[in-house]
């Protein structure tokens, strides 16, 4: 407690100085008009303001001294200037930001844990934002990154340009980070979507490619990182209610019940500034009757942000999770000809889950040039089944802790260094895994190498200690190389090297219960897989209106986890086991383009995956070849209109047991998904309150089509949703 | 207008793919047909209803045909709202996924023709013939209900004088 007491007064012992103040405005270049909603930031400080609608600001409370001040603003280049800041003065500063082709000046955090112009990062990055799943009603996470370049869905599970298939909600080769922490189930090892209200999400970066060196186990196909909404500067309150109405099922005979399907949530936000402390505070309900039989959804979710700013280098950011949801269990159909209801004997099947979790990040700037940062979380997890004749549900629980302390130095012009060590514990129990206990312990390090004004060289390297408890104890090294070639203005060359591993989860080595249809049978031997990825991109500015992004990339996987199917008379036992070396390669383009001042913006993205068992010489399973993503939207005044074409092509192979055996009957009818979705929005303000109206047709053209064998993705889906911001 | 043509271009980009319904039911049912041959049937009173009832493992004392209907391990042909005729000869069946209550593609082991002889609609169930391995046997033989296919010459004997051995209470 006294050593407590200590850091804050040596923390707050910088306000004892007279402070002084930055008042300034940013313009347009061009125009010289007013630039509302720049961001203005004092780098290496807590310090930060946007601009108002006179393009004006202020940052007060600053202590003396020369500052770099950063301006930034989607659409327009950054700009960095030197402000004295002298003792009890204002200082005046006015820049013009000249205008940016589309996405050149996004930020992402992700590639280098720190903030990186989205240009200057070595490795292939997409950033969904908060505008994108607002417009697009996406009432989930796993719903908003069905639109992201390279990534595909096979039902609830994400696969990253090929790098995982279907592993019955086992394990995860894509890495979930909530605000930078690793957000992953201890028990199965799978991401929990539900977990994160899609209302509250600031952006999701999707980096793409090996990154254990940075994030050590799961990370091996690729990083999602969920930025949660920041407390606003000024005082906001946030209401929005969306309901919608799925259509008939195309033919008479998958009609399963007379009443229309409909689905609806409210949530509801507020964020307050009271000096140096800020809190958000936010709640969602949703409610989904489901257009298939048992296959309804009640979730409930509660977030919670707290920041402190001790001083203007240091600052505390708390947040806290609440998830509680209750939904019916749909497995796999009945068959193609009874494609909306289940089997029998799986009719009343259900889920209910409880999570929630608690996090901390801990910022302190020691001095010009190093950055200490200290993040923790606990999370607690309590799920189960129940199907026809349980007694009672088939339970597990699980609590992890995750730790991480980290410092960013930057030496001279020409290095950054991010150093790290980083601990998880996960503690399990419950009938479904029994009880265990696995953590581990590792240790990173980069250096980002400024070798000349155009090139930029990354070393880094990470050593795990994994997992006490699960399987052997295992010692894991994974380094990368990656360098970025600025060609000439507006186009650079990247090349990137990197190794990534993963653990086996609990639910692979151990799972001795069953779910639905799935008996799991334990193999302890199970040891960690690992892949090495290389990748080659170039970017470049088009017409100054957008961008054009092109990738090669190339991923050697060794001892690859997968489901073993085992028939035992009329059940399906499942064990994981090390059986495949596999080689998924493929190239990726990316475009995005903006027209008449961002009034019409256009993107497309295609990638193809060619994902070989090296071992089987044959295709790897529930690996689509083709990726195409486009979309287009039109901004006139307060009216937007716009669509979105997803196609992803036809897995070559599947799991051919669960058909030939009748489990999932008429499991292998499967086709090309061709999705086309469309949305109409009205965007005013009145007497000082903004009103977001949206109505979307999701599944316009009504495909039926499947991701996951037996499920029948949702029909045409209407849904109109209100949103008011005061 | 500039703007009206980019936008009718992005349109038709969207548009253009998206003309097929994608997956369409079969309608290809599948299952197993036969003859039911009748024997000796006793007084109407005691055959108030007729059934073939396929089941995954063999009952045993604590399951009956009811219990196992609702654990989804056995199937039922008619559907509940139709009825098999009585006091014929033989009938002939084709009990598929289309027209009977919960058939899978699985293997049965045990196919019966069921018979209720009282009033208790869950608890008055016996065996009146079985689907057996050999004729004037009544050891059961299994039936794998294959994908989209019709297994022929699934045929049971009825002599409501010599009914097989109930397996369940």
């Amino acid at each position: 407690m006294k050593f407590l007491a200590l850091l804050l007064f040596f923390f707050t012992a910088y306000e004892l100085v007279a402070a002084g103040s930055i008042r300034g405005r940013v313009m347009v270049e061009t125009s010289d008009e007013p630039l509302s909603g720049a961001n203005v930031r004092i780098l290496g400080t807590n310090k930060g303001a946007v601009t108002d609608a006179y393009g004006e600001f202020r940052i007060g409370d600053i202590s003396p001294g020369t500052y770099t001040v950063g301006f930034s603003m989607i659409g327009f280049q950054k700009v960095t200037t030197k402000v004295d800041v002298k003792e009890a003065e204002e200082t005046f500063v006015e820049v013009r930001l000249k205008e940016a082709p589309l996405q050149s000046e996004q930020v992402v955090v992700t590639a280098s844990k720190r903030e990186q112009s989205l240009q200057d990062v070595p490795v292939s990055i997409s950033v969904l934002d908060a505008t994108q799943i607002s417009y697009r009603n996406s009432v989930s996470l796993d719903e908003a990154l069905r639109y992201v370049p390279g990534v595909n869905m096979t039902g609830p599970q994400i696969n990253i340009r090929g790098s995982s298939g279907y592993s019955l909600g086992a394990g995860s080769r894509v890495l979930m980070l909530l605000d930078g922490i690793p957000f992953i189930a201890g028990d199965t090892g799978e991401l929990i979507f539900e977990a994160i209200p899609a209302g509250h999400i600031d952006r999701i970066e999707v980096v793409k490619g090996a990154s254990s060196a940075l994030y050590g186990s799961n990370a091996l196909g690729g990083v999602v990182n969920v930025i949660t909404k920041p407390v606003a500067s000024v005082p906001e309150t946030y209401v929005r209610t969306y309901g919608g109405l799925y259509s008939k099922p195309t033919f008479d005979q998958w009609k399963w019940s007379d009443k229309k399907r409909y689905l609806h949530g409210q949530s509801a936000g507020v964020s307050r500034r009271f000096g140096d402390f800020g809190m958000s505070a936010f709640f969602s309900r949703q409610v989904d009757d489901g257009y298939r039989e048992n296959d309804f959804r009640r979730r409930y979710n509660v977030f919670l942000k707290a920041r402190q700013e001790f001083t203007s280098s240091s600052s505390l950011t708390l947040n806290a999770g609440f998830l509680h949801q209750f939904s019916g269990q749909f497995l796999f159909w009945r068959s193609l000809d009874s494609a909306l209801i289940p089997p029998i004997k799986n009719q009343t099947d259900n889920l209910k889950s409880t999570r929630y979790y608690v996090s901390g990040l801990f910022n302190t700037i020691l001095s010009d040039n190093t950055l200490i940062t200290t993040k923790a979380m606990w999370s607690h997890n309590l799920w189960g089944f129940q199907q026809m004749g349980d007694a009672e549900r088939t339970e597990s629980k699980s609590d992890g802790f995750r730790a991480e302390i980290s410092a960013r130095v930057s030496l001279g012009d020409h290095h950054i260094v991010t150093a790290g060590v980083d601990g998880n514990l996960d503690v399990i129990g419950g009938a479904m895994f029994e009880s265990r206990t696995i953590g581990g312990l590792a240790l990173y390090a980069q250096d980002e190498i400024t070798l000349s004004e155009k090139v930029s060289l990354t070393l880094g390297a990470r050593f795990d200690l994994q997992s006490v408890g699960l399987t052997e104890r295992s010692l894991q090294f994974n380094p990368k190389t990656a360098i970025v070639y600025n060609i000439a203005e507006g186009t650079s060359l990247r090349a990137s090297f990197g190794r990534g591993f993963r653990v086996p989860s609990v639910a692979e080595a151990f799972i001795a219960a069953g779910g639905g249809f799935v008996r799991g049978v334990p193999n302890t031997d199970l040891k960690p897989e690992r892949s090495t990825s290389y990748e080659v991109g170039i970017s470049h500015q088009v017409f100054e209106q957008g961008s054009i992004d092109v990738a090669a990339f190339r991923s050697d996987y060794d001892n690859l986890i997968e489901p073993g199917l085992i028939i035992a008379e009329q059940n399906l036992n499942v064990q994981w086991r090390n059986v495949t070396s596999a080689r998924v390669q493929g190239f990726e383009t990316a475009l995005k383009l903006g027209f008449f001042e961002d009034n019409l913006i256009y993107s497309l993205g295609y990638t193809y995956v060619y994902p070989e068992d090296r071992t089987k010489n044959d295709i790897l399973k529930y690996r689509p070849r083709h990726l195409f993503y486009t979309n287009a939207s039109v901004r006139l005044d307060w009216l937007s209109v716009g669509g979105d074409f997803r196609f992803v092509s036809r897995a070559d192979r599947i799991d051919n047991e669960l058909v030939e055996t009748g489990i999932v009957p008429d499991g292998d009818e499967r086709t090309d998904i061709l999705v086309a979705d469309f949305r109409l929005g009205a965007d005013v303000s009145l007497g000082g309150v903004s009103l977001i109206t949206t109505l979307n047709v999701k599944n316009a053209f009504q495909r039926n089509y499947v991701e996951l064998i037996g499920n029948m993705m949702p029909p045409r889906t209407y849904l109109l949703s209100l949103e008011a911001r005061f | 207008m500039k703007h009206r043509f980019i936008f009718v271009i992005a349109l038709f980009l969207v548009l253009f793919p998206s003309c097929d319904t994608g997956l369409t039911p079969l309608n290809e049912p599948s299952g197993f047909r036969g003859v039911v041959r009748f024997k000796n049937w006793p007084s109407a009173d005691s055959v108030r209803e007729l059934r073939i009832v396929a089941f995954e493992s063999y009952p045993t004392d604590s399951s009956g045909i009811i219990p196992a209907l609702l654990a989804g391990t056995a199937a039922v042909y008619p559907e509940l709202e139709r009825r098999l005729p009585t006091f014929v000869d033989s009938i002939e069946y084709e009990f598929t996924t289309k027209n009977g209550l919960n058939l899978q593609l699985r293997n049965y082991v045990y196919i019966i023709l069921a018979q209720q002889y009282g009033p208790n609609v869950f608890n008055d169930w016996r065996p009146a013939g079985v689907y057996a391995a050999r004729p004037n046997s009544f050891d059961p033989a299994p039936v794998r209900v294959l994908l989209h296919r019709i297994v022929p010459n699934i045929d049971i004997d009825v002599d409501f004088n010599n009914p097989p051995p109930r397996p369940w209470r």
